[in-house]
């Protein structure tokens, strides 16, 4: 239960139109109760013959129940689901709040890119706790409470026989098959990771796995797993459907009881024999707000699981305590200053920066240059406080990046890098983040300025921008990067994956932006670098080489010998100049 | 229904003369029931009898009670055994199919969707067999039942239930046509907002980095809000159709409750009648209103088996094999007659190749990407049919060699080759699965590992991640390479990797293809000066056609295309 507590407080902030759909749940429920036990009330009534007037209260009772069940249930679905929808953007946003400031370091400390698509199916789930687990018990109790009361009034002994029937079907058997089902959804869930591994190995290391002759092993290892599952499935099912008939059988024999108890007391002349009908009528009907119970304990397992994922999730953010300095916004560039700064991203082993020296002045370009996975990036992640615990001491300006908010921090930087994210909306809206206040007319001219004058501000981006070519969404990124504005430039990768001609016009579109600003270069491409005022070679995390692009190559050093090595690669770049 | 998924089904056996059995069984349970109780209580209550008079059939009242908790268990029961059943067998038949051949292996973004075919679909079928296909049964056979029943004891009731009854499935029927599709449009626009939510939340490094991920918080409740007020202006009219029904039954109860009380005050009817009448209005309507309540999980499956059919119907180009042995293992001479490829209509990938390849022999395959370098490989390997030519391998076609033979041959190295959650070793060792801890270091060290194992914890028995997750394309490929080391094989295929790799790296993987080629045949796709010149054939692809091959010399001084690609990359960069 203590998994689902925060949820709960989520939830009820909606405490206006839970109530309201629990009301109008009641009512319906009531009705239906209302509605047969009237009939049988009537039918007993009519069997004595008595004058047609004395029947007519009664008539029109089951027309009123008739109707107002029917109403009551119309109602009762509308408001039920609004209040869920309600629920669910709230929670929506509950974990973002929560999730926005672990990004991105939450993304990269997790296997795969599945994280964010778990959290949705998460909190997805989690709108149905409301309806599913929260509401029916309480319906359920107001209902059966109000019918013992009615009854109460004909026999004592009858009401207590409905309490207990309600205590049993309600609580007893629903608790009792939560224990059973235990943490089945644990298990279900490893079984299912287990098969879906093996599943994605299968697919995707296909031809690795062909060509090793490990095709059938891997095959007998996906029957098997999947054996596992659906065996622990059926488990599962079974016992959700035991949970049912249990369910159904109690509800059975109360009314079994009830009628009993009722014919011993029209025996001994307490209990008037025309409410016998009525009574059993009303047992009967008032079981089914009980149905929906037997389904609670999945449905409490499943919240409470995702509850118990999101919940740990958000949980995870180790505060760091820093004293923040206000500080002005900036307009110009200001010095940075990396000293002795050694880093290695949360879980992994390997140091990705090892003390790490260097400066860059006021106005001053230099690129970081080095191999793929060398580390270079991470300089990056740590200027724009993706990650904030390093050893060593970054300066930005007089005053140390760790007393400067993250806010703040990232007013110095306009960013790109290799792949940028662009949100499936309009191309105005992809580039009012970076400018919330810029006119249309404003965007329009940078668009024209990143040669990209062809696009309209209304075109909806698809997902990821996916629509646009490679270099249409690296002059885009440009265009947000220019309405930002700011006084020291990021550049990581801008142009990976481009073939050369794209590359040099995206280059193209980019060197003139860089005029009054600082700016660091991430590459592990060599050209243009003679454009640098210095250049820095990162290999495995350590710096081996500092200097100009002409000094570099006088010392034939390390990155003379990578400026061999690109000139001696075709790529696929290259290829596509003939 | 979904005939194909009640075929799948047949296979366990006469499914639908269970549920039908079943069904049946319910239906003769439930006016049971109401029998019973109408009895008991009209004694009771009329005849003023004792409890001692109708003790025989409060046994019987309770035994039927019993009975159809246990008939409801047995149905979900026999359900969950044939959804198991079901899914175990598409499961199978979806792996064996995948795993002969896997032409999508050209489009990744396939790959993705076949994860979840293979996982989540088949979880999905689960619903059609527990709860859709029994109370379809039991909907199209109760109310029958229960009506024939009415019909002998007061007409005017059974009229009304025979006139109502009907209206339900037409209404559902016409809910299904008109306000289904309308609100299924609203929860697929439900679906695409989650994946609103989900782009937001896979930007916020971009919306940080800019300053606005508080903003946006704003904008997913804003979002959320009008998703849900559009949202409910369809389910109004959605539960309208619902009211419909529940207005429909419930009038009809009403209706006969009142009609069957008016009758009994002229004795028109006696009490037993009409109660038994009054308690079998619910029993009637209950499978209907049910059905309506399982119409959408049964339709949710039947979407999951509709993606399962279309992976099991896709047409087959499996590469074919036959029993033949190669005579000599260890000399290996290729030769590819007017070898084609297409994939489906699309345009050809791969037109008539002619190619012979000698023992020994260091060959590189040049060209710019999309000429077919890659394809030719894969053909080679056997894993994608020509869909005209052969290759013959030391004069045999490659279909009628012995596959596994051929396998053990051949090495492969992908630009990314896959590599499997477990350790560093158990990747190198599955070139040979009977390998000894010792040829495995020595593999390793062949293929220079040994220097970036040494900087992990556990060195060779380090777990690395899902698909290689924490090692860079160099240091996988660097295993791929350890794999072919171990296989000792006598035809290496290569593909050389573009990205930067650092200085180290570079150096390990040009010693490491050139201790192999002294012992195998090797074919390279080529992205590196050193490997095209030192390569004994040039082969130059453009557009899925040789264009010509020959030495570095004989192109250079013969082909205008190749001095320019020379040319082009000795030169300055852009």
């Amino acid at each position: 239960m203590k998994d689902l507590v925060p949820l709960m407080k989520v939830m009820l902030v909606e405490k206006k139109a839970i109530l309201l759909a629990i009301l109008l749940g009641f009512l319906a429920a009531i009705s239906s109760v209302g509605l047969l036990g009237t009939g049988g009330y009537l039918i007993s009534q009519a069997a004595l013959h008595p004058p047609l007037y004395t029947l007519t209260l009664t008539i029109l009772f089951v027309r009123f129940f008739g109707l107002s069940r029917a109403a009551s249930r119309y109602a009762e679905r509308y408001f039920s689901h609004k209040a869920t929808f309600t629920i669910l953007g709230k929670l929506r946003v509950y974990f973002y709040d929560k999730i926005e400031p672990l990004a991105p370091a939450l993304f990269a400390s997790y296997r795969s890119g599945d994280l964010l698509s778990r959290v949705v199916a998460d909190v997805e789930r989690l709108q149905y706790f409301f309806l599913r687990v929260f509401y029916p018990p309480l319906v359920m109790v107001v209902v059966f409470i109000t019918t013992s009361i009615v009854i109460y009034t004909f026999s004592f002994v009858m009401a207590l026989v409905l309490l207990v029937g309600l205590l049993i079907v309600g609580f007893v058997i629903p608790f009792f098959f939560t224990y059973l089902t235990g943490n089945s959804g644990d298990h279900l869930r490893q079984k299912r990771s287990l098969l879906s591994v093996e599943i994605t190995e299968f697919l995707f290391g296909f031809t690795d796995l062909r060509t090793n002759q490990r095709l059938k092993a891997k095959q007998a290892k996906i029957e098997n797993f999947s054996a596992d599952l659906i065996a622990e499935q059926e488990k599962d099912l079974m016992l959700a459907a035991k949970g049912e008939s249990v369910s159904l059988a109690a509800a059975f024999l109360t009314a079994w009881v009830m009628l009993l108890v009722g014919i011993c007391y029209v025996n001994a002349g307490q209990l008037n024999g025309v409410f016998l009908a009525m009574l059993v009528l009303m047992t009967l009907t008032v079981f089914e707000t009980a149905t929906p119970m037997a389904t609670i304990p999945g449905h409490a397992v499943e919240s409470k699981a995702a509850s118990k994922r999101l919940f740990q999730l958000t949980e995870k953010q180790n505060k760091v305590d820093e004293e923040y300095k206000k500080i002005a916004v900036p307009t110009t560039p200001v010095k940075l200053a990396f000293s002795a700064v050694s880093f290695s991203y949360p879980n992994m082993q390997r140091q990705v920066l090892k003390e790490i020296s260097f400066e860059v002045g006021q106005n001053k370009k230099i690129a970081i240059v080095g191999a793929s996975g060398s580390g270079k990036s991470s300089i990056l992640n740590l200027l724009l406080k993706f990650y904030k615990q390093f050893a060593g001491e970054i300066m930005v300006g007089d005053v140390p990046l760790k007393n400067i908010s993250e806010e703040d921090a990232r007013k110095f930087f306009g960013v790109v890098a290799q792949e940028n994210h662009f949100f499936n909306d309009t191309i105005r809206a992809n580039l009012l983040i970076a400018k919330p206040n810029a006119t249309d007319q404003e965007l329009q001219s940078v668009l024209k300025d990143v040669s990209l004058a062809h696009f309209q501000l209304d075109t909806v981006l698809s997902e990821k921008g996916l629509s646009l070519s490679g270099g249409e969404r690296q002059r885009l990124a440009i265009a947000r990067m220019v309405l930002k504005d700011a006084p020291i430039l990021l550049l990581d990768e801008p142009t990976t994956g481009l073939d050369s001609l794209t590359e040099q016009e995206v280059l193209s579109v980019l060197w003139p932006k860089m005029k009054g600003k600082s700016v660091i270069y991430i590459t592990h491409r060599l050209v243009g670098l003679e454009k640098m005022d210095e250049i820095i070679v990162i290999d495995k995390g350590k710096l081996v080489e500092q200097g100009s692009d002409k000094q570099l190559m006088e010392e034939k050093g390390h990155f003379y010998q990578l400026k061999q090595l690109e000139k001696e690669k075709f790529d696929d770049g290259v290829r596509n100049v003939f | 229904m979904n005939k194909r998924l009640n075929q799948e089904a047949k296979v366990k056996g006469k499914i639908f003369a269970f549920l039908l059995t079943f069904a049946t069984i319910g239906g003769v349970l439930a006016i049971s029931q109401a029998f019973l109780i109408a009895t008991i209580v009209d004694q009771v209550f009329l005849k003023g009898m004792g409890i001692s008079d109708v003790w025989l059939l409060f046994v019987m009242l309770l035994f039927v009670f019993i009975s159809r908790s246990l008939l409801s268990f047995m149905t979900t029961r026999f359900g969950v055994k044939v959804a198991s059943f079901v899914k175990t067998m598409l499961r199978s038949r979806l792996v064996s199919k995948l795993a002969k051949a896997q032409p999508s292996n050209l489009y990744k973004e396939k790959t993705g969707k076949r994860v979840s075919v293979l996982t989540d679909a088949i979880d999905q079928l689960d619903p059609y067999y527990t709860s859709f296909l029994p109370q379809v049964m039991q909907a199209g056979l109760i109310p029958i039942m229960i009506l024939v029943v009415v019909f002998t004891q007061n007409i005017y009731s059974g009229l009304i239930m025979l006139v109502t009854a009907p209206l339900i499935p037409v209404f559902m029927i016409i809910i299904g046509s008109m306000t289904e599709k309308k609100s299924r449009e609203q929860m697929d626009s439900m679906l695409k907002f989650s994946g609103h939510f989900l782009d937001i939340l896979q930007g916020l490094p971009i919306l940080k980095a800019f300053g606005q991920s508080r903003r946006q918080r704003n904008e997913i409740e804003a979002k959320s809000n009008q998703f849900r007020d559009t949202t409910m202006a369809v389910l109004k009219i959605a539960f309208l159709s619902a009211l419909m029904l529940e207005v429909l039954a419930t009038i009809a109860t009403a209706m006969i409750a009142v009609e069957v009380g008016l009758r009994l005050v002229y004795a028109q009817l006696t009490f037993h009648t009409a109660f038994f009448v009054l308690l079998l209005a619910p029993e009637l309507y209950m499978p209907l209103k049910n059905l309506g309540a399982s119409f959408h999980s049964g339709r949710n499956s039947i979407a999951a088996a509709e993606t399962i059919w279309e992976v099991l119907d896709e047409e087959e180009h499996n590469p074919s094999w036959g029993g033949k042995k190669l005579s000599d293992l260890h000399r290996l001479t290729l030769k590819i007659e007017n070898v084609s490829f297409q994939y489906n209509e699309e345009k050809s990938i791969l037109k008539n190749i002619n190619l012979s390849i000698e023992h020994g022999e260091r060959v590189a395959f040049v060209g710019r990407s999309g000429s077919g370098k890659t394809t030719l490989l894969k053909v080679i390997l056997g894993i994608l049919p020509p869909t005209e030519g052969c290759v013959m391998v030391n004069g045999i076609p490659l279909t009628e060699l012995q596959e596994d033979e051929w396998l053990n041959q051949i090495a492969y190295v992908s630009q990314e080759p896959y590599l499997f959650s477990g350790t560093i070793f158990e990747n190198i060792r599955i070139g040979n699965p009977n390998a000894s801890r010792e040829e495995v270091d020595k593999a390793a060290k062949e293929a220079g590992i040994d220097r970036f194992v040494a900087e992990l914890p556990n060195g060779l028995d380090t777990h690395i991640g899902e698909a290689g997750h924490g090692l860079s394309g160099g240091e996988k490929q660097r295993v791929a390479l350890a794999r072919a080391f171990l296989k000792d094989a006598s035809l290496i295929l290569l593909d050389e990797p573009t990205a930067g790799l650092d200085l180290e790296t570079e150096a390990y993987l040009q010693q490491a293809i050139e201790k192999l080629s002294k012992k195998a045949t090797i074919i390279t796709v080529a992205h590196r000066l050193q490997t095209i010149v030192a390569a004994d054939k040039i082969v130059l692809f453009s557009a899925g056609e040789i264009v010509t091959t020959g030495t570095h010399e004989q192109l250079f001084s013969q082909n205008e295309l190749y001095q320019q690609l020379v040319s082009n990359y000795r030169g300055e960069h852009t």
